[in-house]
């Protein structure tokens, strides 16, 4: 009994590894957020914040748009997220490559980091 | 080999890459116009998969890979124009993009 | 697994690649940090340079190989077809950045805006080398995506934006076309390498085979704008810049038509029988539909896209022929077509600015007087566009019959004849405005005369050179191009 759960420990250890980090990523995020909230005062509700105003509404206008700065981010983030597909074909001959694929990878990132430093220089990455 | 055969992927993609291309055709605002761009796009992907993997050998896999980045790079051209565009008026539709009369 | 080796580099065969994309690089990031005034005489100065490096490098490759090899793992060729259509890549990027030189406003996009032609031109030599359907689509859309950006680079133009997404979902439709196609010639034939997919054809599903051969075409046919495929040609040129509708014009072209030819030529030659007749009609469609819609048009630049529609019903034609003098007649028809496109947008260009609006053919009412050399140089190249001696066109028009004749397709030939005459009457409509128009409504330089262009004289006058030179210096070019095409396997022999 013990070695067929030994065994399945075996099997299914890095799962278990890689579960466990999923779950402690994003409850780290919210925990920290919480925790190292500086702003505590603006969790009181949103009523009690706002001046009276007669019955009128201060409320936020109907129709919300986003900032262009939203989109912009956005879209920079799809185009240096997607960059790490090149990173999988490596990821699975990466006994075999080894030192070329290390050499062109270093190369690649090169490549995306002449992007990043147009896109920062560019202002892009600034939040107005 | 487990799972549906070859045709079964075939048929599926050419019936994405048609739905891409009626939607490029028809539809009529920006954004859905490059939602079935990158359809069509990631039906060559599904295409080239599937042979690959009848095939055994690797190069399929590799230019879909290539073809994502490209198609990655495509839509946000696209959405940065759509973007612009709608900065600059706010109704979206092709149709009225006359400025240029044909 | 099997043991792996690094597949060997031939960095000096990749030289034009490089040079333009280096030099587009050194452009984007140094004119970040330069202040706002001289970002557009340093990436001008950079791209020339970088221009006539990768043209020069072009040239040396030309001439050292003849055999022609595959590099890069054979996902690359490097033989004279791909270094001579890099050459005129190169020389229309050069050109189109004296155009640009005194373009206005921009000015702190100047850095991008040259960056941008670098690497479009980097992209075209590097798609006119593709050796396997992967490098084919990449490079394609290597170019492209750079020719969207540049379409809509104006970004305070809203017709400048909407040329750019329209170009953008026509021709991405187009590549998506062409990459189904690419997946079915692999699916068929197991290969993506140009000659093994040759080698695989006979034994391959043939309907397969013939379906991805379509839809191949069909995306080429996109991006050498022929009808029915050309729909996106009249509102991009009008939208764009008028220095990028000259580049796009000209380098496009070249890169489509040469890429057409090399990917018709080596993949298929077993159905030489089937693409030969398909191109014959899409050279139909592109005379009768360019020269028709070019007669009605009053704005000069949507009157040279359509005239650019029916060259391409030309070029196609050389390709047509399926046979060596059709391919020699393509790349040397290319030579003279570049130079008249370049220069005649060049002429637009100037006027536009002046203007500071659209250019009608009211409004080059008295240009010829006004500005005699480029009145003149403008007539040339209309000239030039009907296929009249001294431009090189003539000559380009002459073999293109001859090689459709010579494969026994006199019609073809009767055709292209007819669609010349026609076209007379719009090019010789341009010339008869410029300097036989009385000056009705009265057109008056906006912001006062703009300063002699120095930059864009000089790029017109070189075209100037190039169309004559093309038709004086025949014999040599027409040898040139016979080299380049020496290794092609025609089907018509």
């Amino acid at each position: 009994m013990q070695g067929v759960l030994l065994a399945a420990l075996d099997d299914w250890f890095p799962f278990l590894v890689y579960a466990l980090f999923a779950a402690a990523i994003p409850g780290s995020m919210l925990l920290f957020s919480f925790a190292l909230s500086t702003r505590r005062k603006e969790r009181a509700p949103r009523a009690q914040r706002m001046p009276f105003e007669s019955g009128v509404s201060t409320g936020p206008p109907k129709l919300q748009r986003f900032t262009v700065s939203f989109y912009l981010t956005a879209m920079l983030f799809i185009v240096f997220d997607i960059e790490i597909v090149f990173l999988y074909p490596v990821a699975v001959v990466l006994d075999v490559v080894g030192p070329f694929a290390l050499a062109e990878f270093g190369f690649f990132i090169a490549i995306l980091a002449i992007a990043y430093v147009y896109v920062w220089k560019r202002g892009a990455l600034e939040w107005r | 080999m487990l799972g549906p055969g070859i045709a079964a992927y075939l048929i599926l993609s050419v019936v994405l890459f048609a739905t891409g291309a009626f939607g490029v055709l028809i539809r009529r605002s920006p954004l859905i116009i490059l939602l079935a761009l990158e359809l069509m796009l990631n039906a060559g992907n599904l295409a080239l998969i599937a042979f690959s993997r009848q095939l055994g050998n690797g190069d399929g896999q590799i230019f879909a890979l290539t073809v994502m980045v490209v198609a990655a790079a495509e839509a946000v051209l696209g959405l940065g124009l759509i973007v612009a565009v709608s900065r600059k008026r706010v109704e979206l539709d092709v149709d009225k993009l006359t400025t240029l009369s044909g | 697994m099997n043991e792996f080796t690094a597949p060997s580099i031939d960095w000096s065969a990749l030289s034009p690649v490089l040079v333009s994309l280096g030099g587009a690089v050194v452009v984007l990031l140094v004119s970040l940090f330069l202040p706002v005034r001289i970002r557009r005489g340093f990436g001008a100065v950079v791209a020339s340079v970088c221009f006539l490096a990768a043209g020069a490098a072009a040239i040396a490759l030309f001439a050292a190989d003849e055999t022609g090899r595959g590099i890069v793992a054979d996902a690359l060729r490097r033989d004279r077809l791909a270094e001579l259509a890099e050459i005129f890549v190169m020389g229309a990027g050069l050109l189109t950045v004296g155009v640009s030189f005194r373009e206005r406003g921009g000015g702190d996009r100047a850095g991008e805006y040259y960056a941008l032609l670098l690497t479009a031109a980097s992209g075209m030599a590097f798609f006119v080398s593709a050796s396997n359907l992967m490098t084919l689509f990449l490079g394609l859309e290597w170019f492209s995506i750079c020719l969207y950006v540049l379409t809509a680079i104006a970004v305070e133009r809203l017709s400048g934006l909407e040329a750019g997404l329209k170009y953008l979902i026509v021709g991405s439709f187009g590549s998506a076309v062409l990459l189904f196609g690419s997946a079915l010639v692999y699916g068929a034939t197991g290969a993506i390498g140009f000659e093994q997919i040759a080698a695989g054809t006979d034994d391959a599903e043939r309907l397969f085979v013939v379906a991805g051969l379509a839809m191949i075409l069909v995306g080429l046919a996109f991006k050498a704008s022929a009808a029915p495929f050309h729909m996106w040609t009249p509102d991009v040129y009008e939208g764009a810049p008028t220095p990028i509708t000259g580049f796009m014009s000209a380098a496009t072209k070249v890169a489509a038509l040469v890429v057409t030819l090399r990917v018709l030529v080596t993949v298929f030659p077993s159905e030489a029988e089937l693409w030969t007749v398909a191109l014959a009609v899409i050279v139909c469609i592109s005379l009768a539909w360019g020269n028709l819609a070019a007669l009605v048009q009053t704005n000069v630049k949507r009157m040279l896209a359509y005239s650019s529609i029916s060259h391409a019903g030309f070029l196609l034609m050389a390709i047509a022929a399926g046979n060596a003098l059709g391919g020699r007649a393509l790349l040397y028809y290319l030579i003279a077509y570049s130079a008249v496109s370049v220069g005649s947008f060049a002429v637009v260009a100037i006027r536009e600015r002046e203007l500071a609006g659209p250019v009608t053919l009211a409004s080059l009412a008295g240009f010829g007087w006004e500005r005699p050399f480029l009145g003149t140089s403008m007539a040339l190249f209309m000239f030039g566009f009907i296929g009249l001696p001294p431009a090189g066109i003539f000559l380009g028009k002459f073999y293109v019959f001859s090689a459709v004749i010579d494969r026994g397709w006199t019609w073809l030939a009767i055709v292209g004849v007819v669609a010349t005459v026609v076209s007379v009457y719009y090019y010789a409509g341009v010339i008869r405005a410029m300097f036989m128009q009385r000056r009705e409504l009265a057109v008056v330089a906006a912001g006062g005369s703009p300063p002699t262009d120095r930059a864009l004289v000089a790029a017109v006058a070189v075209a100037v050179v190039v169309t004559i030179g093309s038709f004086v210096a025949a014999d040599p070019l027409l040898e040139i191009a016979r080299d380049a095409v020496a290794l092609l396997p025609f089907p018509e022999g």
